[in-house]
């Protein structure tokens, strides 16, 4: 999820982004800094190819990121991403283990050593990037409004139009009026403490769009098209990518080079296979020639 | 004369600063029934509560059938008992309470039967069968299975009796037994410490009731500001006492 | 309604792991939180000072700490002091510790309720420390000590929550992970709720229970 808004944001997460930014903050310090070096293994690298397995720290409550399937299995563009880790270290894409955080519990997993990276639609900003270093970006997310196949409004004018008479469910963040303006300047604005909860405003009638992810939009408008629409209004670009710790070069490097031969090199399948199955769109085509990754 | 059962010379005691026994001297012969009185603060009370030691004492000694209390060893190897052997020390010495302190989660017979299993090891059998011969002795037969919130306060006063004497102990303290009683129950518990101490009972009694210092006692001691002031047969001191102080406390006092 | 019940019922074996999960944390910190709360009881009210004081500090820190504070640092600091625990185990100390500076208060205070003649009467018939203790003391204190214990128990169903906080699948998160796939939450948040309600309501009858059975102690 856009993670410059405040995710699954009830009283208590608030306070655990707070503690985890506290946390962060005093790793960022000279002392805790020595202290996370000697907790994490000198090159994670090394570390996961020695246990014989990868350790990913990820969500399990978002679709189409990191969810159960219908039969309790981890699944999902972070998981598919993961197993693309896995397979490059072990030939074996299943020699991965998941541990479940929440949005919050990101960084402070990953700076104490409990995990080998964090796979957890992040959204890359230069702040996070004075705690840990992210990878090359694996996707770029945008924001669309999820209409309802039974509401009054259907399309983006529509909604445009209807001016303040329009009202709009948003997860709640410090950004998320403006978010809202940019697709709708006059709507009324209503902020919910779960993207869940965004669209089932939208459910009951309470609200005539969700703004949500782009990729969400995707997923639900696939599995229930008589349910919901796409109003066509697509913007904002974020950035995801891997975080790992920072002083660990080799793993960073390794990581970017996994990416960047099943994104653009000769290992597509399982990149493309997931681009599918979460994204219902086709990847684009690769050319030979001039790299233009 | 045989060697006194209990012997307390030169007891002292403090609360903080408070001076509460200042150098008390009392015998008490086996068979005897000592009875305190005094004013409240007089020091009876702690000077009853220091021969079973429920309260530590400072300073001099208190033998009981020759045993020191509170202290093993003499002069300057002297330490305080710990709790150990103050628990079989008590053991021997039976006590009586003004609030009676039944314990609640148990009927009748078995606040009589507690000690006799627990700390003479007898069998459930053995205990029962004691215990509802003094039930009887104190005239609650019939209420044996009775929990103490379904007693009268003379019937739980009796029930303490039963317990402590179940215990078959050498010395019987009582302290103010029947100041929380309605004045028509103290009848009932007085009779049966009347008998306890015509069998031959060693008791210490603090009270205010005159008539038990008439009725049960061989000995008067009236204290004040925590010494021995007066001491004699009841009908001496109370009919003729002495000293001043002795004259005014019996004067605030009604006679019955 | 009847697809939205199927729908629901459909959802079952999905939280069925996630409850046995808040049922076993809430069974091990309740257990471990009496036994080791009750000895800690004990000792404030009886123990020398080298011993109540450390308890005094100990209950005293925890209980001003929020639970979530005190999972965090028993997770993430611990490891700097050389302890590196699963996250379960860690989860699991993190609340026990938590709950037994609970129970130890209310241990304590229930034990100090007991009037003073209790203990006079108990010493006067030659009861050691701990016949006292085990005879007179605790079975008076067990009626004062029970309202306020089966409180902290509902605190600590409520609380086994936190573990989702680690990544351990409790009934809380797993049904948040359905939600995250089918996106319907109301139902299956009417169906958590009435789960706890159903644990609590349990427990809440079986202290009744208990209460009535201790009642016979009137003083």
């Amino acid at each position: 999820m856009t993670d410059r808004r405040n995710d699954e944001g009830a009283p208590r997460r608030s306070f655990l982004k707070l503690g985890a930014l506290a946390a962060g903050a005093a790793v960022a310090s000279t002392a805790a800094q020595k202290a996370a070096a000697q907790a994490a293994p000198a090159s994670t690298l090394r570390a996961a190819l020695d246990r014989g397995k990868l350790i990913v720290g990820t969500g399990s409550t978002n679709a189409p990121w990191h969810f159960e399937d219908e039969k309790g299995q981890l699944t999902g563009m972070d998981i598919a991403v993961a197993r693309i880790l896995a397979r490059g270290l072990f030939d074996d894409p299943n020699k991965v283990e998941f541990v479940r955080q929440e949005p919050a519990a990101r960084i402070p997993n990953l700076v104490t050593g409990k995990i080998d990276c964090v796979i957890q639609f992040m959204t890359v900003s230069p702040a996070r990037a004075q705690l840990v270093n992210f990878s090359r970006p694996y996707y770029i997310e945008g924001v669309a409004l999820l209409t309802s196949s039974k509401g009054k409004f259907k399309t983006h004018k529509e909604l445009l139009d209807a001016g303040a008479g329009a009202k709009a469910s948003v997860l709640q963040n410090v950004d998320a009026e403006k978010l809202v303006a940019k697709a709708l300047p006059k709507a009324q604005v209503m902020q919910l403490d779960t993207q869940a909860n965004a669209i089932q405003a939208l459910d009951s009638g309470r609200a005539d769009a969700a703004v949500i992810d782009l990729s969400t939009v995707g997923w639900l408008v696939k599995r229930n098209p008589d349910k919901y629409l796409d109003s066509g209004f697509h913007y904002e670009t974020q950035l995801y990518s891997i975080a790992v710790r920072q002083n660990d070069h080799d793993w960073l490097k390794f990581i970017d080079t996994t990416l960047n031969v099943n994104m653009h090199g000769h290992q597509t399948d399982l990149y493309d296979q997931a681009f599918r199955d979460f994204f219902a769109t086709e990847p684009p085509k690769r050319t030979p020639g001039f790299p233009n990754i | 004369m045989a060697e006194a059962l209990v012997s307390i010379r030169n007891l002292k005691k403090s609360f903080g600063r408070t001076r509460v026994l200042d150098g008390v001297d009392i015998d008490v012969g086996k068979g005897e029934a000592v009875v305190l009185i005094g004013a409240s603060g007089s020091g009876k009370t702690t000077l009853l509560r220091c021969v079973n030691a429920l309260e530590r004492y400072d300073d001099g000694s208190i033998r009981v059938d020759g045993v020191e209390v509170g202290f093993r060893g003499e002069g300057a190897e002297r330490r305080p008992r710990g709790e150990r052997e103050l628990s079989a020390i008590r053991a021997d010495i039976g006590m009586v309470f003004q609030l009676f302190n039944l314990f609640p989660h148990l009927n009748a017979r078995e606040n009589v039967m507690l000690g006799l299993q627990k700390v003479r090891g007898l069998t459930k059998a053995e205990a029962r069968e004691r215990a509802d011969h003094w039930l009887a002795q104190v005239g609650l037969a019939d209420r044996a299975e009775n929990y103490p919130s379904e007693l009268s306060g003379g019937q739980q006063q009796r029930v303490g009796i039963a317990r402590a004497v179940a215990m078959e102990p050498k010395l019987l303290l009582l302290d103010e037994i029947t100041s929380a009683l309605d004045p028509e129950l103290v009848g009932e518990v007085l009779a049966v410490v009347r008998r306890l101490a015509a069998d031959g009972m060693t008791m210490i009694v603090v009270t205010h009731e005159m008539i038990f210092a008439r009725d049960v006692g061989t000995r008067v001691v009236f204290m004040d500001g925590g010494v021995k002031v007066e001491e004699g047969a009841p009908r001496d001191l109370l009919v003729n006492p002495r000293s001043e102080r002795l004259k005014a406390f019996l004067s605030r006092l009604e006679m019955h | 309604m009847s697809g939205a019940f199927a729908f629901v019922v459909g959802t079952i074996p999905f939280l069925w792991q996630g409850l046995l999960m808040t049922l076993y944390v809430s069974a091990i910190v309740v257990v471990l939180s009496v036994v080791v709360g009750v000895v800690f009881g004990v000792l404030l009210a009886y123990g020398p000072w080298w011993a109540r004081w450390p308890l005094r500090a100990y209950s005293d820190i925890l209980r001003g700490t929020p639970l979530l504070v005190v999972i965090f640092t028993i997770y993430y600091l611990l490891p700097f002091a050389g302890l590196n625990l699963q996250p379960l185990p860690a989860v699991l100390l993190a609340l026990v510790m938590f709950k037994t500076a609970h129970v130890s208060e209310i241990a304590r205070g229930a034990i100090q309720s007991i009037p003073q003649g209790q203990t006079d009467a108990a010493k006067a018939i030659g009861l050691t420390f701990f016949q006292r203790l085990a005879y007179v003391i605790l079975p008076q204190s067990v009626r004062r000590f029970l309202p306020p214990w089966i409180n902290s128990v509902t605190d600590a169903v409520k609380g086994s929550s936190l573990v989702s906080l680690v990544g351990i699948v409790d009934l809380m998160l797993a049904a948040q992970q359905v939600i995250g796939r089918t996106y319907e939450p109301l139902p299956i948040y009417l169906l958590a709720a009435a789960i706890y309600f159903v644990i609590n309501y349990s427990l809440s009858t079986l202290s009744r229970r208990l209460e009535a059975r201790y009642a016979y102690i009137r003083e």
